[in-house]
């Protein structure tokens, strides 16, 4: 597509367009600062507009919430699959938006200015149970689930089937007696031989990854920025 | 009328960081050449191979034998995040051949603005395949902000759909493994990609392919097949060679108790 015929397509060039402008300065903010007086363009940029781009975020937040009530109501309506849990999210997404807004920590009106302060005590309990006793234990129940996973994903990558395998097997072996506490009070000279690996090897490794990754992130920035990246990303595909 | 006196203006580098950029405008440079030089003379474009990428076919060839349905999500960052874009454009191509084979997509999503470039994105990719009359809104899904609430609902999804391949592409928190094992047990051939250094042993350990980090990028690029964008992974590889070359020039110089490296570093 040429330069012209991008102009002319406005769906396609608006996007490219901003995305030029806006990450050219974003790229410069970092490195200079601009002053005039007590004006600094750094932290306006770093402040002002994030927060032009979380309000445009927050906006979306509606549009999110119609998608999530249209699978479920469909769920409902069709009787499809475990169609009740849909029931109960149907019945819980707004009940909880509704408690939220009166009662609990993100209460708009906490003082009672407005509404009774009646209603933020009453429904605050409410918010309570379900924030802390529903769903705050439920996340913590979801993470408790990955030692297992651990466990399960361990168990298949230290069989070792070839040497890439046995290698691992025994670095994860040093590292794991090296780890225990049990462990390192019985046997505590697993514990310099963990640090060595951990210090040295490990780290090293994984500077590596961060560093071609960095590399990999200018490339990929400068590939958004000058527009040679035209997938659905950013102006809806060639 | 208010008029700004120029001699006000104060331009002023931001201590420590002469040499990023310095660093940043090299390897941007290097980056439009390589993207040029690979849009003039493809032909001469020589690249690696990304074996999760070579994957892709087959994953989504496998969905389509299975008549099982394809699962993608872009990972648990915002659109900001450039390991999200690069999801993206992965999932335009995705969704193109999910498209072609007939077979349905499911893309999980934790942010809404997430969620309405992948919209966007797989019904484009359906309308570009002549096939838009079959995307269906439930394809793109918007599951939940909130990190294990969205977890826990693609596992829902895993035992109640039974995806045949799985895409985990962009950036992971601790339930990186928690997919990868529940995507493992209902037998999926599972694409997993993320520069989360934390998370990609699990990856690794879990999925049939994993993109380890910057082949994330690469793979982004690597899949349209097209030797103009495909040369950026030349790039990729001429910056790591500069890399290579600093970092041995800076143990070199600090072995012999030199710091120039460290100092211009830190300019």
């Amino acid at each position: 597509m040429g330069f012209k015929s991008l102009l002319l397509d406005y769906k396609r060039s608006i996007p490219i367009i901003l995305a030029f402008v806006f990450g050219i300065i974003y790229v410069f903010e970092w490195y200079i600062d601009i002053r005039v007086g007590t004006f600094s363009t750094s932290s306006y940029l770093e402040t002002t507009m994030l927060d032009y781009f979380n309000a445009m975020g927050a906006m979306s937040i509606g549009i999110g919430a119609i998608n999530v009530f249209r699978i479920h109501y469909r769920n409902v309506s069709r009787r499809r699959g475990p169609w009740q849990f849909s029931l109960i999210i149907l019945i819980m997404i707004p009940f909880m938006a509704i408690i939220s807004t009166l009662g609990g920590r993100y209460a708009l009106d906490p003082r009672g200015a407005v509404v009774p302060k009646w209603i933020y005590d009453s429904t605050a309990v409410v918010w309570n149970y379900l924030y802390w006793c529903v769903s705050s234990v439920a996340s913590s129940m979801m993470f408790a689930l990955l030692g297992f996973f651990i466990v399960s994903a361990g168990y298949r990558a230290f069989r070792a089937r070839n040497i890439d395998a046995a290698i691992l097997l025994i670095t994860g072996f040093l590292v794991l007696m090296g780890n225990a506490p049990i462990n390192s009070a019985l046997f505590p000279f697993f514990e310099p031989i963990r640090a060595w690996i951990m210090d040295y090897i490990n780290t090293s490794a994984m500077r590596g990854v961060v560093l071609c990754t960095a590399i990999g992130s200018i490339a990929y920035g400068v590939r958004v920025i000058f527009a040679y990246e035209r997938r659905p990303t950013l102006a809806g595909g060639e | 009328m208010i008029l700004l006196d120029l001699a006000q203006i104060e331009f002023r580098v931001i201590s420590g960081r002469m040499a990023q950029g310095v660093m940043l405008m090299i390897l941007g440079a290097l980056t439009i050449f390589a993207l040029e030089f690979s849009k003039r003379r493809p032909e001469k474009v020589r690249v690696r191979k990304i074996p999760a990428v070579e994957a892709v076919d087959e994953a989504i060839g496998r969905a389509t034998e299975m008549g099982r349905p394809v699962f993608f999500t872009p990972g648990m960052h915002g659109i900001g995040d450039l390991n999200t874009l690069a999801a993206l454009s992965i999932l335009g191509d995705v969704a193109r051949k999910t498209a072609r084979y007939g077979i349905p997509i499911i893309v999980a999503n934790r942010y809404y603005t997430v969620y309405m470039a992948a919209e966007g994105i797989v019904k484009q990719a359906y309308a570009a395949e002549g096939k838009a009359d079959m995307y269906q809104p439930e394809m793109v899904r918007f599951i939940a902000s909130e990190q294990f609430a969205f977890a826990s609902g693609i596992l829902g999804i895993f035992q109640r759909e039974r995806p045949a391949a799985n895409f985990f592409l962009g950036y992971f928190y601790a339930e990186s493994l928690e997919l990868a094992e529940a995507g493992y047990n209902i037998g999926a051939i599972q694409i997993a990609g993320t520069t989360a250094t934390v998370q990609m042993p699990f990856f690794v350990a879990a999925c049939d392919y994993a993109l380890i980090g910057e082949e994330l990028y690469a793979a982004a690029a690597y899949i349209t097949r097209d030797p103009k964008i495909i040369g950026v992974l030349f790039a990729h590889d001429i910056g790591r060679y500069i890399a290579l070359v600093m970092l041995l020039i800076g143990i070199i110089a600090i072995c012999s108790g030199s710091r120039f490296i460290l100092d211009l570093l830190a300019k």
